[in-house]
């Protein structure tokens, strides 16, 4: 025998045996390839489900500051929080979640920290969401559910009650009169104001006597009187 | 039927893939480790290696495609021998198997040429007795690196976890047996309830 030659022994013999008996062959690549692009193509299609959730977190956050609440940059907590919009970012922790499972199921993904795995589909839904919601695809996507979805535009829908709490200093309603610097409003649920704007900053481009609803904050200085700091559209 | 004995593991598989009975060879070149690796698992059911072995084998040529040949051949045979051990015992309702004398024996040389304990002194009847008391998640880390001699890398492989997961998991091994140990010394011999845990 050469030497570095071995003969076959035993256990090879047996092996070759049982395979050629039964006839198998080995499963041809194509097969291993499709069970990973599985993994592969949920974890493409979970990030870019998790960028379009933080595109219409982001939109549904801009669009509240512009249609009633203060800015971003100046807004308390309490208007942060209610701006929230809840549904998407849990779809984006959800989405997130799924892309980072669908990695560490990959042929290596088993070699990545799941911590590290999770940070990087976090910071690159992230990155794509804002990326996305350069081109509005935020508000592109909330208003084609709200236009197909009823359940959606339940829950999307204008925010009366978030505008229905004088006492938290979100006042919102229907312009009944403009005096001077009282305004007369009718809030969402049948109650008259009387509301003093001489302080108030004013985005509402039409004349407020013509705008219909309008969001207001600032504070209740009496029985059914509010003293305005801010004046929005409503919608 | 006579094959060269030195062939890199990756051409072996590409030939194998051409030539079936090429597959003997990875068979010979596998299967005392394997063999050693599945017995040391099923413990009392090791009667049962060599079936498990050419279970581990059969199966391995049916996904032979599925083989990163940028890695080596051994940790892939491994990760499907574990599996196969595993499954074979939980279909019977056992737990993989504790460490051996002999395997105790062998880790606690290990230990003595790395110095891991310091002057703690040693002895194999307590590192055995201090290994079986080890959650298994820890003794399988220490019995691939100091029984099977196996890198950080290889049982990252086998294993199927990060390579920093293992490194913790040895080192946290180590230290919960060095603990066990010095109980063992400070009670004459035996492990405490905790230990044995």
């Amino acid at each position: 025998m050469a030497e570095g030659w071995v003969t076959m022994s035993g256990l090879d013999r047996e092996v070759l045996a049982r395979i050629e008996r039964l006839g198998l062959k080995p499963r041809p690549p194509i097969y291993f390839l499709a069970r990973r692009s599985v993994f592969w193509i949920l974890a493409l299609i979970s990030l870019l489900l998790g960028a379009i959730s933080i595109a219409v977190a982001i939109f549904a956050m801009t669009d509240l500051a512009l249609t009633g609440g203060r800015g971003l940059d100046e807004m308390p907590f309490d208007d942060i929080a209610t701006s929230l919009p809840l549904l998407w970012l849990v779809c984006f922790a959800l989405f997130t979640l799924s892309a980072a499972v669908s990695v560490t199921k990959t042929r290596r993904g088993y070699r990545y920290r799941p911590l590290g795995i999770v940070a990087t589909a976090l910071a690159a839904s992230l990155g794509l969401g804002l990326a996305l919601q350069v081109f509005d695809a935020g508000g592109k996507t909330h208003r084609l559910l709200a236009a197909n979805f009823a359940s959606y535009q339940h829950y999307t829908y204008i925010p009366y009650a978030e505008w229905s709490r004088p006492a938290e200093g979100y006042l919102g309603g229907e312009v009944l009169s403009v005096n001077g610097a009282i305004l007369r409003l009718r809030d969402f649920r049948g109650s008259e104001w009387s509301v003093d704007i001489s302080a108030a900053t004013n985005s509402v481009d039409e004349p407020l006597a013509d705008e219909g609803d309008v969001a207001i904050r600032g504070k209740v200085t009496g029985p059914q009187e509010f003293t305005a700091q801010s004046i929005a559209e409503f919608d | 039927m006579n094959q060269p004995v030195d062939e890199p593991d990756a051409t072996l598989v590409a030939r194998t893939l051409r030539d079936p009975h090429a597959y003997g060879v990875i068979v010979r070149r596998f299967e005392a480790v394997l063999r050693r690796y599945v017995k040391r698992l099923l413990g009392s059911h090791g009667q049962a290696a060599d079936d498990v072995v050419q279970d581990v084998f059969v199966k391995a040529y049916v996904n032979l495609n599925d083989y990163d040949q940028s890695r080596p051949l051994g940790p892939w045979l491994y990760r499907i021998a574990h599996n196969e051990a595993v499954s074979y015992l939980r279909k019977r309702g056992r737990e993989p198997s504790v460490i051996d004398g002999e395997d105790g024996q062998l880790i606690l040389a290990k230990l003595r040429d790395e110095n891991a304990f310091g002057a703690a002194p040693l002895s194999d009847s307590g590192v055995q007795q201090a290994l079986e008391g080890l959650e298994p998640r820890y003794r399988d880390v220490l019995m691939l690196r100091y029984v099977e001699d196996k890198s950080y890398d290889e049982i990252s492989d086998i294993l199927q976890m990060p390579p920093g997961t293992v490194a913790t998991r040895i080192r946290r091994g180590l230290e919960r047996l060095k603990s066990a140990l010095v109980k063992w010394n400070g009670n004459g011999g035996r492990l405490g309830d905790y230990e044995r845990a």
